[in-house]
């Protein structure tokens, strides 16, 4: 709640300069929208029950389609808040389900009430949980609704299109906040989670997040629009938030939560100021060199930061929080495969960051304006005061030539948020030499973090236990096997002091042992020490992953200098670039045929979607039309279409003219002649 | 009604405070149903702002003001986040309950479990802190 609350005054701050073009009417619903956002992710994060956190839950997604589609004049704005709304709504259903399910099985959705049950091994009547499907019924169904919200696969599309929303929104919203509330939803019902002893839905958590996180990468390092790069990045990160649930690393899902939240939110900010300095421009072969141009040097100091976070470079805040969740991947028997998956991904991570930054931020100095340029004496005049008008309407901005542009470096609320980003951002990397808040007098390194994390429920350990010891299947012993945990790493070496995972090993321990014992558990193969002591090329993983992490980082970011860096230091001596538009990589590029392409078009996911789901939905919903038309509406139309034939018929009876009515007349009389005559006739009269 | 529920939720804090004092920890030691009111004023703030904000958009506001308004009350609801950790970290660190007012609440049946209730109350632990 805190870098809630903090980044969401610092980008309501940001916001008010970045809007200055919209000061009128769109003015005061952006800002009612973005204080209803903060109200609702409090809610979500602050609430006592489920229904709480569904209400913000549904708040956050509401808020976030109407700041999407801010820009309701641009069709694909409009889309995208549609399209975001949609696949929201996939995964709220499996979060209402999961909620219901809570409800039937526990009688109760207070967190209170519910982790009491949980920790006890029970349900709302008192009978045992072991064995039976809710246990794994339920977080399944959590899954799918965090899937949703925080843009996993299958559902992560509505992310990147998410992003013609306001720069602000993007930064706040779909980077820093919403996008991981699927996160907490897993964190805050980790006791539930762990209930199931084979950890379906956390396997399942993990190689999706794992999975996630290298096609976005892939995407990511296709694209040109530096916005989208970040989209990606996003998608890519929440992978690695997801990825650390699965392989049970509460503390490192949390911890990169954290971090991501400051360094993606100012990344965001810094394209943001690009995007309106140079009129929406987000080409990153249009421009170049913004170092070297007039006022642009907080934003490029901000940026680097953030790249430097993103890339996972030693001693950066994103660094430390991506360890912990690749170690523990490494250590966690039959996710060895994650572990690989992640750091190949990291790889890819400081390439993509590192080409956006060479590409726009240093090399020579170039620039083309977006297709959004506005007058400036028009906009020193007070701008379109009041009433619709103030809308952006880019046909309007579009009319002025581009010989006029005059980049506008942010003035002071930008640059001021900017560089508080920048300096917390630094401060966030000092959070793991910090000394624990919740337990005053700890010395240990990389515990301010752990330490909320174990205050709460996203500290399975201790249900674990009380689950277990229930069933009577616990050994008696854990607390002398805890101490043999402790003193086995620390006889590991010095280093081992430094590492903030201890936690979640002894968490994988008592899991294993209990699972074990449960007999036929899956770690029941994982002898304890084999649990600890899983090695990568025979060392500690925990203490290889602060080397070889740090190494991967450092390498995606020269083949990013060699490919994209521009002639000279900033370029580390060996990049080549000496034009905005063209650089070592399109050679490159051209020697792998189609797949960069394909990269570039997200690899088809949106197109197959269409083809496989919306598709049918559209057959289908034409069969049903013609259903419609043929029968339903077809017998109402019947009942109307017989009168009316029969009318037809008799119409030309009344056309007015004498002759025939007098014709109808004489027929008529006669015709009754004729009747009397036959009645009489038939009455055998005289 | 609300007995019933605040007597599950003592006897489960006595049964967490028992559970501690036999060996085993829970995350739930030291639960505290009656957290300071005041922490309401966290969410509460964003919401004022919001309606203001709306308010100025009917109202046609021309200028800045939203946007400050935004900020300032964004800004105290900071303010009180960071005033309502440090009582938190100051009273042990112990997940907090602050119950506001019923929110929810259906009867359906003479039967106890014949109901649905939720509070819009607070769950302060670590995670919702951080």
């Amino acid at each position: 709640m805190t870098f809630v609350m903090m980044l969401g005054g610092l980008i309501a701050l940001y916001a008010s300069e970045y809007m200055s073009h919209d000061v009128g009417r769109g003015y005061g619903r952006f800002f009612a929208a973005f204080c209803l956002f903060v109200f609702s992710m409090s809610c979500l994060v602050m609430g006592d029950n489920l229904f709480l956190l569904y209400l913000g839950w549904e708040g956050v997604g509401l808020c976030s389609y109407l700041l999407i589609g801010y820009f309701y004049k641009k069709p694909e704005a409009v889309a995208a808040a549609k399209k975001a709304f949609i696949v929201n709504r996939i995964g709220d259903l499996g979060l209402a389900l999961g909620v219901f399910l809570i409800y039937t099985t526990f009688g109760t959705v207070e967190y209170t009430a519910l982790f009491q049950l949980v920790e006890a091994g029970v349900d709302g009547s008192g009978d045992a949980l072991a064995g039976r499907w809710e246990t794994w019924g339920i977080p399944c169904l959590l899954m799918i609704g965090a899937f949703g919200k925080s843009a996993q696969l299958p559902l992560y599309v509505w992310l990147p299109d998410a992003m013609e929303g306001p720069t602000p929104v993007s930064a706040l919203i779909h980077a820093a906040t919403m996008v991981t509330a699927g996160i907490y939803l897993i964190a805050r019902m980790f006791p539930l989670f762990t209930l199931d002893p084979n950890l379906t839905a956390l396997n399942v958590v993990a190689w999706v997040g794992a999975l996630t996180a290298l096609l976005a990468a892939t995407i990511g390092m296709a694209q040109f629009d530096i916005k989208r790069i970040m989209a990606y990045s996003t998608v890519s990160q929440l992978g690695y938030m997801f990825a650390g649930l699965g392989v049970l690393s509460s503390t490192g899902a949390v911890y990169h939560v954290f971090t991501h939240a400051f360094f993606k939110a100012m990344l965001f900010l810094a394209c943001g100021a690009v995007m309106h300095g140079f009129a929406g421009q987000l080409d990153l072969r249009k421009l170049s060199g913004l170092w070297s141009q007039k006022g642009w040097k907080i934003t490029t100091i901000a940026m680097f930061v953030g790249c430097l976070n993103l890339a996972g470079v030693p001693f950066m805040a994103g660094y430390w929080s991506k360890d912990i969740i690749l170690a523990e991947s490494f250590t966690r028997p039959g996710m060895q495969a994650i572990g690989w998956i992640l750091l190949f991904t990291a790889g890819l991570t400081a390439y993509y960051t590192f080409r956006v930054f060479f590409r726009v931020f240093v090399g020579p100095a170039h620039h083309e304006p977006g297709d959004e340029v506005h007058d400036h004496e028009h906009d020193e005049a007070g701008h379109h005061a009041g009433g619709e008008e103030s809308l952006h309407d880019t046909a309007q901005h579009g009319d002025h030539h581009a010989d006029h542009f005059h980049p506008h470096p942010p003035q002071f609320a930008m640059n001021l948020v900017l560089g508080t980003l920048t300096v917390l951002t630094l401060l966030a990397s000092t959070t793991y030499f910090l000394p624990s808040l919740v337990k005053p007098g700890s010395t240990d390194t990389g515990v301010f973090i752990k330490d909320f994390v174990v205050a709460s429920s996203a500290d399975q350990k201790v249900v674990h236990k009380a689950y277990y010891d229930t069933h009577g299947a616990h050994t008696g012993d854990e607390h002398h096997g805890e101490g043999e945990t402790h003193s086995l790493l620390h006889d590991g070496g010095t280093e081992l002091a430094l590492i903030p995972a201890v936690d979640a090993f002894d968490q994988a321990t008592d899991l294993s042992r209990a699972a074990a014992a449960e007999a036929g558990g899956r770690f029941a193969a994982y002898p304890k020490e084999k649990a600890h002591h899983a090695s990568l090329f025979g060392f500690d993983p925990h203490k290889v992953m602060y080397y070889v992490s740090g190494v991967v980082g450092l390498i995606g970011i020269l083949i990013a200098a060699f490919l994209h860096g521009p002639k000279g230091i900033a370029g580390l001596m060996i990049g080549g670039r000496t034009t905005a538009a063209e650089a070592r990589s399109d050679a490159v590029a051209a020697k792998l045929g189609p797949i960069p392409k394909w990269a570039e078009h997200k690899w088809y996911v949106d197109e197959f979607y269409d083809l496989v789901i919306v598709g049918p939905l559209r057959l289908l919903s034409y069969v049903f039309q013609t259903i419609d038309k043929l029968l339903v509406d077809g017998l109402v139309n019947l009942a109307g279409i017989l009168p009316r034939g029969i009318a037809h018929a008799l119409r030309p009876a009344q056309n007015g003219i004498l002759h025939t009515y007098a014709t109808g007349m004489a027929f008529g009389i006669a015709l009754v002649l004729v009747a009397v005559w036959l009645v009489v006739l038939a009455n055998g009269g005289s | 009604m609300e007995t019933v529920l605040t007597d599950i939720l003592t006897l489960g804090a006595e049964a967490a405070h028992g559970a501690h004092s036999a060996g085993a920890s829970s995350f739930l030691d030291g639960l505290r149903l009656d957290g300071p009111a005041a922490w309401v004023l966290i969410p509460l703030l964003p919401l004022v702002g919001a309606l203001l904000c709306l308010a100025g958009s009917f109202g046609k506001v021309a200028s800045k003001l939203p946007a400050y308004l935004a900020v300032a009350t964004i800004g105290l609801a900071f303010a009180a986040t960071l005033g309502g950790l440090t009582e938190w970290l100051a009273s042990g660190a112990h997940p907090t309950v602050v119950s506001v007012y019923e929110w929810i609440g259906f009867q359906w049946g003479s039967s106890e479990t014949d109901r649905v209730s939720a509070d819009f109350g607070l769950y302060m632990d670590g995670l919702s802190w951080l």
